[in-house]
């Protein structure tokens, strides 16, 4: 619990560690959008050598994103379910047919196809968080949406406060546990009853946990303003954001990947006729 | 002139007039100055209005009667609290409540940020703070591992990154074990020694108030006692509010009650040194 501020952050000080948080955070929206664009198999196997390149890069190992992934395998055995039992898609070519279940060749694919998205939709920002501390996600943010302050958005002041957020969350946990064990140790009972009993034996929980709260709020706003803290906006940098040699590289890379992807999609170039290639699609 | 004077300065928490003239100020009608290198020590029981002396001296909380002038400067001033904060910094009680970064240079970074500072200045001030509070190696670490007397350096550092001339240690190693204690003491005086700093202890415990050059005895509001080392001889009187003089005081005043005659002794080697002649 005490490490959750750091979220999943895997330190290896790869390139992609290295790389400005903006440059992850852009590529990551386009990626998402990216995957929506994408309805064959040759398209994910692009996005596949790119995320593999991404993984080998970042020297995070395999089996750490794996397990990361596990969370989502119940959603992924679900959604593959469903579009099996509940296909009405094309259904000329009958591959399988036994008992009372049929499978047509359309919907085999389209099942193969929803998989692939869903699981490439989570491995992305997963990348980021693995790659990518949440203050220099936080920075990053702010970075990117300073066009918002333009129509007077407090983004610095946004900043601050989610990084405030961060930090404040291990500290609270570890409050709750004090609570917890200070009221177990006077015969409080947590773990019996119906579902209100147990709400409602969480009270003598959450006002110590919300008192406490308040008192460390102005406690830091004390130390904050001694430490000079005036407003967001004239606030300077110790780490300012640098794009290195890298990023530029990352993202044309990224871009040609998406724009293959648009081709395979929409068939745009006149000199190459994808529907002659019928493998592709 | 002195660094930080007070002049007769009384302070209200309740705002309001009418329930302010019910209620006892919780610092009233006190007075005395702080010099630049100096090192001071506050000593009262809790509620005697220490702390808001602390908040008072950079411009947290304002005086409503009297004037509290930092380097010629009036705290009411302002355009200048700033400029006040800037000189004077507070290290509180709780370290886990005064860090804003998870990461620990970024927490130190804070306050020179605030300053508006380029970054290359905020760099070199960040590593120096550190340095100077030897937590260099901890400086991309998070605070959270930590214990309570290493948290209390940076937040030390996080003070000194501001390069203040008088730093406020407001009860800051009451949450500590004794060894992180006498630790963040000893980086609090050789600061003082080293970068010329004026040093105010806020504290309850009278041993460390042994290092200091003025003491000032706060009770119920008021000064009680003012002076030098001698103040923690009177043994009598801080009993009568409560504060226990240094050990080797008491030894010593018991003992010339049942007939021994001994000079007077303030440490405790002192008293080992008198014992054995």
């Amino acid at each position: 619990m005490r490490e959750i501020s750091l979220g999943q952050y895997y330190p290896t000080g790869s390139l992609i560690h290295k790389l400005d948080p903006r440059t992850k955070l852009l590529i990551t929206i386009a990626y998402i959008v990216m995957i929506f664009f994408i309805d064959t198999f040759v398209g994910f196997g692009l996005v596949f050598i790119g995320l593999m390149a991404t993984v080998l890069i970042s020297k995070i190992p395999v089996t750490k994103i794996l397990k990361s992934l596990k969370a989502i395998i119940f959603l992924l055995v679900f959604t593959v379910l469903m579009t099996l039992l509940f296909y009405g898609g094309d259904k000329s070519e009958v591959v399988l047919s036994w008992w009372i279940f049929t499978f047509y060749k359309q919907q085999l694919i389209d099942c193969g196809l929803i998989a692939c998205r869903l699981f490439f939709m989570v491995l992305g920002p997963t990348m980021l968080t693995f790659t990518t501390t949440p203050v220099q996600l936080t920075d990053g943010m702010q970075s990117l949406l300073k066009p918002l302050a333009l129509i007077k958005v407090p983004v610095h002041l946004l900043a601050i406060i989610m990084s405030i957020t961060l930090r404040f969350i291990p500290s609270l946990s570890e409050e709750t546990d004090k609570i917890i064990n200070a009221q177990k140790s006077r015969c409080a009972d947590f773990e019996s009853g119906n579902i209100f009993k147990r709400a409602k034996a969480m009270i003598p929980i959450l006002i110590p946990l919300l008192t406490s709260s308040i008192r460390r709020a102005e406690e830091l706003a004390c130390a904050m303003d001694s430490r000079c803290f005036k407003d967001a906006k004239n606030r300077t940098r110790m780490n300012k954001l640098k794009f290195g040699w890298f990023d530029p590289v990352c993202l044309i890379l990224f871009c040609a990947l998406f724009f293959v992807v648009l081709w395979l999609k929409f068939n745009f170039l006149p000199f190459v006729d994808l529907t002659s290639l019928g493998w592709i699609v | 002139m002195s660094f930080i004077e007070l002049q007769d300065v009384t302070f209200f928490y309740e705002s309001d007039e009418e329930s302010a003239l019910k209620t006892r100020p919780a610092v009233d009608g006190v007075s005395f100055c702080v010099e630049k290198g100096e090192v001071v020590a506050i000593i009262g029981h809790n509620g005697s209005g220490k702390s808001t002396l602390a908040k008072l001296m950079n411009g947290l909380l304002e005086p409503d009667k009297g004037e509290v002038l930092v380097d010629g400067v009036s705290t009411k001033d302002k355009k200048r609290i700033f400029d006040i904060r800037s000189k004077v910094g507070i290290v509180f009680q709780n370290p886990d409540n005064q860090m804003v970064a998870t990461i620990i240079e970024d927490d130190v970074a804070f306050g020179p940020e605030n300053l508006g500072l380029d970054s290359k200045e905020i760099r070199s001030r960040v590593d120096w703070a550190l340095k100077s509070v030897g937590m260099s190696e901890h400086a991309k670490g998070t605070p959270f591992k930590l214990s309570g007397g290493q948290k209390q350096r940076i937040a030390i550092a996080g003070v000194l990154a501001l390069k203040p001339q008088v730093m406020i240690l407001d009860e800051s190693t009451a949450m500590l074990d004794p060894l992180s204690r006498n630790e963040i003491m000893e980086v609090a005086l050789r600061l003082v020694r080293e970068e010329n700093m004026t040093l105010i202890n806020i504290t309850h415990f009278v041993d460390e108030a042994m290092e200091a050059d003025k003491i000032i005895v706060m009770n119920d509001g008021k000064v009680f006692m003012q002076g030098g080392k001698e103040v923690l001889l009177q043994d009598e009187k801080l009993a009568s509010i409560g504060l226990e003089a240094p050990l080797a005081v008491r030894v010593k005043n018991m003992l010339n009650g049942v007939g021994y005659d001994l000079p007077e002794v303030l440490t405790d080697e002192e008293l080992a040194d008198c014992l054995c002649r």
